[in-house]
């Protein structure tokens, strides 16, 4: 499951009219934070021949996690009584530890310089293992009056 | 030493703010965010495979692109995430997800560049999801009649349209509200047509 799922083509990239985009400016994130970790850790090569990391490389070229509920304002929080953090890689230790206080997949993206993608797959990763509490948004918001009623009335507080 | 959160119920909600490049979306998201507005980035690995002079070559690139984004704890257990969407040219590819789950869509245009606007508007009406747009006013001058941008950009009698200052954390404010009591008024057409139907 998880292995076909990490040999299958990354679906964003999927749409052409995104590969075709011209003027983009090309960069790779994360160069030197997990250079050292990826390449020491597996073959095949983690880098091009200049040494740049794949941004999916780290995640085993998912881009979904296994528990594909996952979205931008997903929360993940410690589990308290959870694993310890010993023995967890550079990047999953990085997510776990900013995950003391409640942060959403975007802000964990945007603290730690990595891809949403990556986030996703790393924090997915770290509840499946039980490192982390998911607060995911609830099934159903659009029909639930009564929660949007709620958040009027705090906004209208604010 | 790493403090552990305490458990709670807590619930993420999110609203998006569409529009163009440059019609301030990121200043309408920090009028009202408690957080700095934060940059998240999505990383496309695009592999695209083509002849140069000197044979076969086979290039991989990484794009990124950015989304801005802030946060508003409204209470114990809501946290509202407001997402300032790059334009669907460029951010097409994650639309559908981002969108999905969001209780409210705010169309944010410049009247002086209202094609810039059209992608999200077509996505949303394309989608029935409901949205409003807001005339961001420029230096705190509205360039354009409310109703002649209406006109313009072909919107529905229904879907409302004010202008701001997307400076202004009142006015924002007031926006988010309008799209959430937008969303509720359709929840509840929604419900009454589901009891109706099964009356």
């Amino acid at each position: 499951m998880d292995e076909s799922e990490a040999m299958m083509p990354m679906e964003d990239q999927a749409d052409p009219a995104w590969t075709e985009e011209p003027e983009m400016s090309l960069s790779r994130p994360f160069l030197d934070r997990i250079a050292k970790s990826a390449t020491d850790a597996v073959s095949p090569k983690a880098t091009d021949a200049d040494g740049a990391v794949r941004p999916y490389f780290v995640t085993g070229g998912r881009t979904r996690s296994r528990n594909r509920s996952v979205s931008f304002e997903t929360i993940v929080a410690l589990t308290e009584g959870g694993p310890g953090l010993e023995g967890l890689g550079d990047e999953r230790l990085a997510v776990a530890k900013r995950a003391a206080i409640p942060h959403s997949m975007a802000e964990l993206s945007a603290l730690l310089h990595l891809p949403i993608g990556v986030v996703w797959v790393l924090a997915g990763d770290l509840a499946d293992d039980g490192y982390l509490t998911v607060y995911a948004p609830p099934a159903g918001v659009l029909d639930d009056v009564e929660l949007i009623d709620s958040l009027i009335d705090g906004l209208r507080r604010l | 030493m790493v403090e552990r959160a305490a458990p709670r119920r807590i619930v993420p909600l999110k609203i998006v703010v569409a529009g163009g490049f440059g019609v301030g979306k990121t200043t309408l998201v920090g009028a009202i965010s408690e957080i700095v507005p934060l940059t998240t980035e999505a990383a496309m690995t695009s592999v695209a495979m083509g002849v140069d002079d000197r044979g076969e070559v086979m290039t991989k690139t990484t794009t990124t692109v950015a989304m801005d984004f802030g946060r508003i704890t409204v209470s114990d257990e809501l946290v509202l995430y407001l997402f300032g969407t790059p334009g669907q040219d460029r951010f097409g590819f994650m639309w559908d997800e981002l969108v999905t789950g969001a209780l409210g869509a705010v169309v944010l245009v410049d009247s002086r560049r209202i094609t810039d606007s059209f992608a999200a508007l077509d996505y949303f009406e394309a989608r029935s999801i409901p949205f409003v747009v807001a005339l961001n006013c420029f230096d705190g001058q509205l360039h354009h009649d409310l109703n002649e941008v209406r006109d313009s950009l072909g919107l529905r009698a229904e879907i409302p349209i004010v202008a701001i200052d997307a400076r202004n954390r009142v006015h924002v404010k007031h926006l988010l509200i309008a799209a959430l009591e937008l969303s509720r008024q359709e929840a509840i057409n929604r419900r009454n047509a589901k009891a109706a139907a099964t009356a």
